[in-house]
């Protein structure tokens, strides 16, 4: 009972934070401060819903699993994000100032 | 399990499909036609197919539609290099033949 | 519970038309590229809520994966290759449009109309192949490889009959500037990349293995597994982690075709053993079925890496041998 409402809990979190990196994908002035939204906020939110599905898995297997594509995820949000901002600078987008 | 939904939405990813196919130019984004056609095909054959009764969809039309998947990713990959073949000789990627652009 | 359901359907639905149709309409082909793997990954979902999780596999990594790399290679390569005539598209019909509309709602009112008709068929097949005596336990993968054999085989042949037409295309020594640039390569292929790279080779292998041996008797298989390792070696192969092997090698030529090639030999040895070809001999099926799938699953890997990749440039041999 109080690990299903941890974990309820934890998935609303998740989805609150994708939420928010999306809407910073969506409004930030240029490639940098939204890859910023992208990554912090959205590996952040994945964090948490796979918590929260953890939480809920019936075997260990599964929950290796789920933490298994939680890492993946993360190195390649990581990797993709260098990529994308490496390839910006180069093509000359110079970061947003107020 | 709604299954006119699904079949409803395969009907309508195909006459949009076959639009897309006849009104763009770009070989590409042909193909991309061509593939939503195929998905949309593959939708209405398991949406169609009646549920198995412990719920699980049927298996035969399953593995058609795998078969299927696989066969479109082999056809589109070979229309792909048809294209930079195109580009290297013609160095254009459409078909159009120049007298009927007004 | 049901009304939930019905809610996520319709959106799960209406989003996977509205992603088609922006794939279809928009001009930029970029865009429509992008639009149509978002298309992909939502028909997984839609495969998920038909309860067929192995169609949903083969979904996630090939209609959306693979096929959507495949189109940005191509796009990326034209762009670099040379100057390409921009493409006029015709211009926009509101008639044309129209005529579009009213026949995507004839054709769902149809489809709708089809639905009522279906909802009294029989329960469908799903019975027969359970009660068929089997040594896998997972229906799809029985359907696949010890009922439908011969569907299995000649998709392999498909396959394979891509990648030598593919090769074909380019003959010995001719250049092909957008067949063959190389992609990834100089500074923008960092460190991390490499690094990247190099930690999903021992990942995809694992994750490879686990969908083969699961495919047994619970979603995966083959194609699955065949998949994410074509993923891993697409990566190593663009961002130049390894050198592309030359597809004039025999090494790469063997492990092109030798799915075919066990496929066959499983046929002749069924031919051999009860008389009939795929027939597998009920002493030794499953262990059969097994090793031909763990080698099916090396060369999907391989011919679809081929597809994607390409056709390295060789150079033209020492002149007036070659008679071709």
């Amino acid at each position: 009972m109080i690990l299903d409402a941890l974990s309820v809990g934890l998935l609303l979190a998740g989805c609150f934070f994708f939420l928010a990196g999306t809407v910073g994908l969506l409004r930030f002035p240029d490639v940098y401060c939204r890859l910023h939204a992208l990554t912090k906020a959205d590996n952040l939110g994945l964090q948490l819903v796979v918590l929260g599905l953890v939480l809920r898995s019936d075997n260990p297997f599964t929950a290796g699993k789920l933490i298994l594509i939680w890492g993946l995820a993360l190195a390649a949000s990581a990797t993709i994000a260098h990529l994308v901002a490496n390839l910006a600078q180069r093509e000359g987008h110079s970061p947003w100032t107020r | 399990m709604n299954a006119p939904l699904f079949l409803a939405g395969a009907a309508a990813l195909l006459p949009l499909a076959i639009y897309g196919l006849a009104a763009r130019r770009h070989l590409v984004s042909k193909l991309i036609a061509l593939n939503i056609a195929a998905s949309a095909v593959f939708l209405a054959l398991l949406a169609g197919a009646p549920p198995a009764p412990e719920g699980a969809a049927d298996p035969v039309p399953q593995a058609l539609a795998l078969t299927g998947i696989v066969i479109s990713v082999s056809i589109t990959a070979f229309a792909l290099s048809l294209l930079r073949r195109l580009v290297d000789e013609r160095g254009r990627v459409d078909l159009a033949d120049g007298d009927d652009m007004e | 519970m049901d009304a939930i359901s019905l809610v996520v359907d319709v959106l799960l639905v209406g989003m996977t038309v509205l992603a088609a149709l922006a794939a279809v309409a928009s001009r930029d082909v970029f865009r429509a590229v992008a639009f149509f793997i978002v298309f992909g990954a939502l028909m997984a979902l839609i495969w998920l809520r038909l309860s067929a999780p192995d169609v949903a596999l083969a979904e996630a990594a090939v209609g959306a994966g693979l096929t959507g790399v495949l189109m940005l290679e191509t796009l990326g390569r034209i762009r670099r290759a040379s100057d390409v005539e921009p493409v006029r598209e015709r211009p926009r019909h509101p008639a044309f449009a129209a005529a579009g509309a009213l026949a995507l709602v004839g054709a769902s009112a149809a489809a709708a109309a089809v639905a009522m008709v279906l909802e009294r068929a029989p329960e469908g097949l799903a019975p027969l192949v359970a009660g068929t005596p089997g040594p896998m336990e997972n229906p799809v993968t029985a359907v696949l490889l010890d009922f439908r054999g011969y569907d299995t085989l000649l998709e392999i042949a498909v396959l394979l009959l891509a990648v030598i037409a593919t090769m074909a295309l380019y003959p010995r020594g001719r250049p092909s500037p957008a067949a063959t640039t190389p992609l990834t390569r100089g500074p923008e292929r960092g460190m991390l990349l490499g690094w990247f790279v190099r930690m999903l080779l021992p990942v995809g292998i694992l994750v490879a293995g686990y969908l083969w041996w699961q495919g047994a008797d619970a979603p995966g298989g083959a194609f699955q597994g065949g998949t994410v390792l074509a993923a891993v070696l697409i990566l190593m192969l663009v961002t130049a982690v390894v050198e592309l092997p030359s597809p004039r090698w025999l090494v790469t030529r063997l492990a092109l075709a030798v799915g075919l090639l066990a496929f066959l030999a499983v046929a002749a040895i069924g031919l051999w053993a009860s008389g009939a070809p795929l027939d597998h001999p009920s002493f030794a099926a499953k262990p059969l079925i097994l090793a031909l799938e763990a080698v099916l699953t090396l060369a999907i890997a391989a011919c679809l890496a081929a597809l994607v990749v390409g056709v390295p440039h060789v150079p033209p041999r020492r002149p007036s041998r070659d008679g071709a």
